[in-house]
């Protein structure tokens, strides 16, 4: 991909121009020559600012807005040209006039990253290495880390979170541990951090590496077998201080909320659905020359049927339609962000200071999500050879939760339900059906939900370095995390009254405390063509989690709220609860990395790391890798050509491991617990595997970059191979074990595919700029071994645990993502009931218009004719084929046009709320697909007919039926902006300013039934359109 | 040079530190609010607590809808019709058709509910230090185990350190039944102050059920033995003087006549919820605070609540035990409810209505005792052994003068006297009788299955079977769950019970 680094051009450091000019003007010579020219950077792109000094003076001068400069200076002089952020690059001047050059990043400055207790260069991570930048992750504003990489790089697959405050999910090369550990780690700036690191502002990033492949993660080993994250946060610069200011408001609504039947249409359902039912059947058996009409007048719509109630009759009579989950939702919910930097540095130290807030409002009535950050990253050199540096951030989230069943009961409710009559009933009805669980969700927005997070982390080093090339770090981290959760239920609404308590409150305090202590020594050096680093580290942390949870019923008044917990009467029914428990990890890892020339490329590492999830003498796992590259553009026969600019050639091999499962799995623990009026000890229903080990992943990994074109082409291709043993598994158990569950290594696991990632310039003229970037990713997974001879393990589950899941079991030689169910034959005809009638079926009765699954077994074959549990087959698995994205980048003079597209092809999944749709009872929200259901006039359709005996046929969910295409290309995020010219933020004050619009999610295309082939049916989609302002000083 | 050693020195100093900050002691953690199973069968304190959570493990399989899944489908009890339009699955439970089969999940919950029991007593028969704790966990297993064989067939035998994982014969079942509970008859204490513990009364009130419901073909039937263990417990316990006292919650249920009962009351989590399935949904839609409301899962047929009763008037025991006013306390009168199931409004069952709900607490609180064995039970038991043996006048004589004298509130009136029965009629009568005494509190389907009667009882008075007709002779047993056979290498498709 593609950088640009314009950005850079506007650090403009205004005193220190004027500054050089006073000091330009003490000309004094007469052999002095006016030289003049323009600076760029490597796309042509003037730079404003850049320092353009007489070698060995101070006399010198600045480029102007266009990049120009002039400035007289004695003939044999050396112009040096400085600029923050690149190369410095001496000219001599040689009697020219004209000197025009462009100056090329200082990738070294930009690309050192802060790994476990060392930081290197990211040239060093020979092996698969993704790279986004900070300009890349401003594209979209969007407020966290996971949801700006989306699209980005490829083998990084990001899937949406829409509840405000909440996190996208995250995996890198698809899946390769089963059930644990499947999320990458997040490494920011050394310190190792769960999914709360996006809790970091996103403007404090300089850039995000993601790291993929064993070579590059065995840095990581004991934790990075899925996949590294590596975020480093920004740094202070050299030379004078700089101020940036970043807003933005954006303004979210659901875009397709609306995918259910309206009053009239749902009233006609429900009266097709009871004259297809076994009620019908009744009466006709007694009336057997009735007309259906009669039926219909008589029974079901007369003023005496109980199967429509009064209120329904009168929605109908006056038309109405009412939407309540329009009635509990935001029509427009408006987030806003603010984050404010202040940066600068002298020769020996530097810092970066930031505040950010993001005050969000979530598309549902009275929930909102409020986050403040602040950070200071400091450098400072003590001694010329000792360096200490600090990087510290706090960040507070308060969030303002609404209970699940708001939205949930809201859009499952009757549109004959009149919202005004019915805005304070305890709960909600279908026909006469007051349905007990329906909790009335207006009255649910008055339960509270309040949490709160505060996190503090900060990573301080000490780096001291006695001989050139000798280097020793330690480091000490600390991550805090602690959140309050605090819940209040008021007395009278229904929820308080089905368990018959006058209010109830929560108190959950939840506090993470981990620490981690690395030391690192290495020593680079070179002899002839010999290039070396050699690494040696340890590292240790630990991971406390201690939680208090208490509960509290029955209070004077509602007034109080969750506050006085002291209050509560009901005093038998308080409610404690607390755990301790900590987890440690230790490593020793060695490393080197050698080149010959710059031209081969080596990289060993060899790393042992110990857990406290394991049991003594299964704590240690041993993980070595090799990487090698070779730079094919530096070799002697490829310097006469000019067509690539770099080729290189990349193989890497290695293991890590993974040790993500719960603590104590490898001992049967037994609990106390109250009931029967006294204490006693209860198996926790796991079953402890004692020899539990490592999950290994043994990966190799090919890659090639090419750069052709005066690097207007650059192209990245990739290709692995992971096989992951032991792996670790929670399986249910026979329960003559006389245990449910127990977690063990079991199996193998490959992952195999390919990731693609190209990008062009296509137009580069000064005012015209245009580049284009696209990635592609495919990953295969297979589950090539289970443990014995067995080549299935079934995944129980539903109320009792007994019911084979549709997900998670795993069959020798498919996908661990399988769906596993009756497969889909075809809606019934009425042709078909002769064979349908010779079927046996486990107790279902079927009409014309039922959904009949497929009989797997031929003619002759045992089994034929029944439809039971050898029937169940794979009928898709949740993988995508491929997915990735792709952007355009346009710009003409100060405007500029962005899009990003996201996509995803070939996935299936299972949308339980089109299926819940699909029930055609009558007496439960249906989709609008309900139109085209099937009737002995309408037989062309695959919609089955309406029924109220729905539990008697093949339900939406009980075949393949229901599986959803979740193949989807969406319009990411389009962002339009504008950066004014110098000229007027100049004359303003403003070293910078840069305003846009931009929309996140404005289209969605896909053939997914529910609301989101992303984001499952959790919440509609939302779109955001955004408009914001960039300022620097 | 110095400037060079200086350097050395730092550099060994640093790898020093780096090598010692990593002691191996680092990487233990232990578990902070747990035991280690090793701990708990180890402390014979702690494998007390086990044993007793164990027990309410036991008592957690008579909650909710399980207090009624086995009572379903029999002659007694049918399913409300809402909850056969809702749920296939549980249908299958009174229509026998072809979703009762392996992967029927009610079926299978029950199935996986039980064993962990049985495994986890197995243990603690094995490690506990003393005889009476050895005998506690005994019992348990014996009575899941008999349970578990009554309805499933031939099952596991799962000993400590001699688990046989596959079916195995049902001689060897019953006698391992047997030697739990010889154990426990011998260890067991007379009383036992914490009542969720068994006592030696009840050890051999159940050995003796041992002995008389056993299938014939486990050739462990007995009913000498039978009868030689129930008089061993009979003398110990006495009838309530009023039927209806058994089941009212107002009262301290652990009375003179139960034997072993499992101990409920109204709060969470000790409250049993099966009100909640067996109540009025007519009643629960007017206000749930009444105690006679709930869902109708599973309410009387109507030959429990009508044909059976023909000729017994003045036996107290129907007033006591069915429903069939369902006005509530303040005068509010209510109807059929959307559903348009008449059933809401017919007879239901009063056993497990917990009267200290009224007004205040949802049914679903409701926690009256659940009786295992209680005096009553095993007195009919005893006459029964006797008829079986040939001496039907002392059977007859026995009903008479306890139960039934009981029932008509202590003085037997002659008419309602049993007189001159064959050794069949008996049997017959006492099949009935059982129901009129016994319905709803979880003995029936084995009372079917002991005497052959499921199959041509059921058909004729449950009107889903009936309706159904698909109740087959090899229905007598329920299916080995699917979950069961696909993760138990040792129990596979061919050894499911025959039929299905």
């Amino acid at each position: 991909m593609k950088k640009k680094y314009s950005h850079y051009r506007y650090l403009v450091l205004i005193p220190l121009m004027l500054y050089l000019r006073i000091a330009s003007a003490q000309d004094s010579n007469s052999n002095k020559i006016l030289v003049s020219g323009t600076v760029t950077d490597e796309q042509g792109e003037a730079l404003i600012g850049v320092t353009v000094l007489l070698k060995g003076t101070m006399l010198g001068t600045t480029t102007d807005i266009e990049g120009n400069y002039s400035l007289k200076a004695p003939i044999d002089a050396t112009i040096t040209f400085s600029y923050v952020g690149f190369q410095n690059i001496e000219i001599p001047i040689d009697g020219q006039t004209e000197i025009n050059t462009s100056l090329i990043m200082d990738t070294d400055a930009l690309d050192e990253i802060v790994v476990v207790g060392t930081s290197l260069k990211k040239s060093d991570l020979t092996g698969s290495v993704v790279s986004v930048n900070s300009k890349t992750l401003e594209e979209r504003p969007v407020t966290n880390i996971n949801d700006a990489l989306q699209g980005r790089a490829a083998g990084v697959f990001i899937q949406n979170n829409p509840t405000p405050g909440g996190y996208a999910s995250i995996r890198i090369r698809g899946n390769n541990s089963i059930q644990y550990g499947g999320n990458p780690i997040f490494v920011v700036d050394g310190i190792i951090m769960d999914n709360d690191f996006n809790l970091i502002n996103l403007n404090d990033v300089a850039s995000i590496n993601v790291l993929k492949d064993a070579s590059a993660t065995a840095l990581y080993g004991s934790r990075g077998a899925n996949g590294v994250v590596v975020v480093t946060t920004k740094k202070g610069k050299k030379g004078e201080g700089q101020l940036n200011y970043k807003t933005w408001v954006g303004f979210s609504s659901f875009i397709n909320e609306d995918l259910t039947l309206g009053a009239s249409d749902m009233y006609q359902l429900r009266i097709d659905a009871l004259a297809n039912s076994s009620i019908a059947a009744n009466y006709f058996s007694q009336y057997p020359n009735a007309p259906k009409e009669e039926f219909i007048n008589s029974q079901l719509i007369g003023d005496n049927s109980a199967w429509f109630a009064d209120y329904e009759r009168n929605s109908m009579e006056q038309g109405r339609s009412y939407d309540w989950l329009r009635e509990v939702s935001r029509d427009q919910a408006v987030q806003q962000n603010h984050s404010a930097s202040f940066s600068g540095g002298s020769e020996n130290s530097s810092f970066f200071a930031s505040f950010g807030y993001i005050d969000e409002e979530g598309l549902i009535e009275n929930s909102s999500s409020q986050r403040i950050t602040g950070r200071l990253n400091v450098e400072q050199s003590v001694k010329s050879n000792l360096k200490v540096g600090s990087n510290t951030a706090f960040t507070r989230l308060e969030n303002q939760e609404v209970d699940g069943s708001v939205f949930s009961v809201a859009r499952a409710a009757n549109p004959l339900l009149p919202i005004g009559q019915y805005g304070d009933t305890l709960f909600l009805a279908w026909g006469d059906n007051w349905d007990i669980n329906s909790e009335n969700p207006l009255n649910s927005l008055n339960i509270r939900k309040d949490r709160i997070v505060n996190k503090f982390s900060s990573s301080n080093y000490i780096d001291y370095s006695p001989i050139p090339g000798l280097s020793m770090r330690t480091t000490f981290a600390v991550d805090i995390s602690n959140q309050e959760y605090y819940e209040y239920t008021p007395r009278g609404i229904q929820q308080a009254l089905r368990d018959s308590y006058l209010g109830r409150a929560i108190h959950n305090f939840d506090k993470t405390t981990y620490y981690q202590w690395d030391n690192s020594i290495s020593y680079k050096s070179s002899f002839g063509k010999h290039n070396y680093t050699v690494l040696l580290a340890t590292s240790l942390s630990r991971d406390e989690f201690n939680y208090t949870n208490l509960s509290a019923r029955d209070f004077p008044t509602d007034n109080f709220s969750y506050y006085d917990l002291g209050g509560a009467f009901d005093k038998p029914n308080f409610n404690l609860g607390s755990d301790f428990s900590a987890a440690t990890l230790m490593s020793y890892l060695a490393r080197v990395n050698y080149n010959f020339d710059n031209k081969y490329f080596v990289t060993a590492t060899a790393r042992y790391d110990g857990s406290s999830k394991f049991a003594e003498g299964y704590k240690w796992g041993l993980f070595p890798s090799l990487a090698l590259s070779w730079d094919m553009t530096s070799e002697g026969f490829m310097q006469s050509q000019s067509f690539f600019d770099m080729l290189k050639l990349r193989a890497g091999y290695g293991s890590v491991g993974n040790q993500t499962i719960p603590n104590f799995a490898f001992l049967s623990l037994y609990r106390p617990a109250f009931a029967n009026e006294t204490v006693s000890f209860n198996s926790t229903g796991l079953r402890g595997t004692e020899a539990l080990t490592w999950e290994s992943q043994r990966q190799l990994n090919v890659g090639i970059d090419l750069s052709m074109l005066n690097s207007r082409v650059q192209f990245t291709a990739e290709y692995f191979n992971i096989v992951n043993s032991n792996l670790l598994m929670r399986r249910t158990l026979s329960t003559l074990t006389g245990y449910n569950e127990a977690i063990e290594n079991i199996g193998e696991l490959t992952n195999r595919g390919f990731e693609l990632s190209a990008s062009a310039i296509l137009v580069d003229k000064s005012n015209f700029k245009w580049d284009i970037s696209a990635n592609l990713s495919r990953d295969q997974n297979r589950v090539t071994q289970l443990f014995q001879d067995v080549d299935a393990i079934f995944n129980f589950g539903g109320f009792t645990g007994t019911e084979i899941q549709r997900t998670g079991n795993l069959f020798l030689g498919e996908s661990l993502n399988s769906i596993y169910m009756w497969e889909f034959d075809r809606i019934i005809q009425p042709e078909d009931m002769e064979y349908v009638n010779s079927l046996q079926l486990p107790g279902k009765t079927l009409r014309p218009g039922d959904i009949l699954p497929r009989d797997q077994q031929a003619p002759g074959e045992p089994g034929h004719g029944i439809i039971d549990e050898d029937d169940r087959v794979i009928v898709g698995t949740q993988d995508p084929k491929f997915y990735g994205g792709f952007s355009s980048r346009a710009s003409w003079k100060g405007l500029s046009l962005n899009t990003v597209f996201t996509y995803s092809y070939g996935a299936k999944r299972i949308s339980g709320f089109y299926e819940q749709l699909m029930a055609g009872t009558g007496f439960g929200p249906a989709h609008n697909d309900m139109l085209n259901r099937w009737s002995p006039t309408n037989t062309d359709t695959n919609i089955p007919r309406a029924t109220y005996d729905n539990a008697a046929r093949f339900t939406a969910g009980e075949t393949s039926w229901g599986i959803q295409d979740a193949s989807f290309v969406r319009l990411a995020t389009i962002t339009l902006s504008y950066t004014l010219p110098k000229l007027i933020t100049n004359t303003v004050g403003v070293g910078n300013a840069r305003i846009y619009a931009s929309g996140n999610n404005l289209v969605t295309w896909t053939k997914y039934k529910g609301y989101d082939p992303e984001n499952g049916d959790f919440y509609p989609t939302s779109r955001m359109l955004v408009f914001g302002a960039d300022i620097s000083f | 040079m110095k400037n060079l050693d200086t350097i050395k020195l730092v550099v060994a100093s640093f790898f020093a530190l780096m090598m010692t900050s990593c002691s191996s002691g680092f990487l233990v953690e232990e578990p902070n609010t747990s035991l280690t199973e090793e701990e708990v069968y180890s402390d014979q304190e702690s494998l007390q607590l086990l044993v007793a959570g164990l027990y309410t493990q036991w008592r957690d399989t008579r909650k909710d809808r399980s207090a009624l899944y086995f009572t379903m489908g029999t002659d007694e009890a049918q399913q409300g019709g809402q909850q056969v339009q809702e749920n296939n699955v549980q249908a299958a439970l009174d229509k026998y058709n072809g979703a009762l089969n392996p992967t029927n999940s009610v079926i299978a919950g029950e199935w996986n509910k039980r064993w962990p029991i049985v495994s986890a007593a197995s243990k603690a028969v094995f490690f506990a230090q003393t005889d009476q704790l050895s005998a506690e966990a005994a019992f348990l297993r014996a009575a899941v185990n008999f349970e578990l064989a009554m309805l499933w067939g031939p099952i596991p035998i799962v000993e400590q350190g001699n688990t046989l994982e596959a079916r195995q014969p049902l001689a060897d079942v019953y006698n391992f039944i047997i030697r739990d509970l010889e154990l426990a008859v011998e260890f067991l204490p007379i009383t036992q102050s914490d009542k969720r513990f068994p006592t030696k009364g009840a050890a051999e009130a159940l050995l003796g059920k041992v002995y008389m419901y056993a299938p014939e073909e486990s050739n462990v039937r007995d009913y000498q033995k039978a009868l030689e263990y129930f008089d061993l417990a009979i003398p110990k316990y006495s009838l309530l003087p009023n039927y209806g006292d058994l089941f009212n919650t107002l009262l301290d249920q652990n009375s003179s006549e139960v034997i072993y009962g499992f101990q409920f009351n109204n709060i969470e989590p000790d409250n049993n919820q099966v009100q909640h399935q067996a109540g009025s949904r007519a009643v629960a839609d007017v206000d749930a605070n009444t105690y006679f409301g709930g869902y109708d899962l599973a309410v009387p047929t109507e030959y429990y609540h009508t044909d059976i009763w023909v000729g017994e008037t003045g036996d107290t025991r129907k007033a006591a035990s069915i429903r069939e006013n369902f006005v509530l306390p303040d005068g509010r009168v209510p109807t059929i409810t959307w559903t348009n199931q008449p059933d809401e409004l017919e007879p239901h069952t009063k056993k497990y209505e917990d009267i200290r709900t009224q007004g205040s607490q949802n049914f679903w609180y409701s926690g009256g005792m659940i009786y295992f064995l209680r005096l009553g039970d095993i007195l009919l038991n005893k006459a029964e052994c006797l008829n079986e043996l040939g001496r039907t006048g002392e059977a007859i004589q026995l009903v008479n003068s306890t139960v039934r004298a009981r029932a008509f509130g202590g003085t037997l009136p002659d008419e309602n006297a049993w007189v001159n029965m064959s050794q069949d009629e008996f049997r017959d009568n006492m099949l009935d009788e059982r129901m009129r005494e016994l319905a709803f509190e979880g003995w029936r389907r084995m009372d079917l299955i002991r005497t052959g009667n499921l199959i041509e009882r059921v058909s004729e008075h449950n009107p889903w079977a009936n309706e159904s007709g698909t109740l087959q002779p090899f229905h007598v047993r329920y299916p080995i769950p699917e979950s069961e056979i696909k993760q138990n290498q040792a129990i596979n498709e061919e050894d499911q019970n025959p039929g299905y």
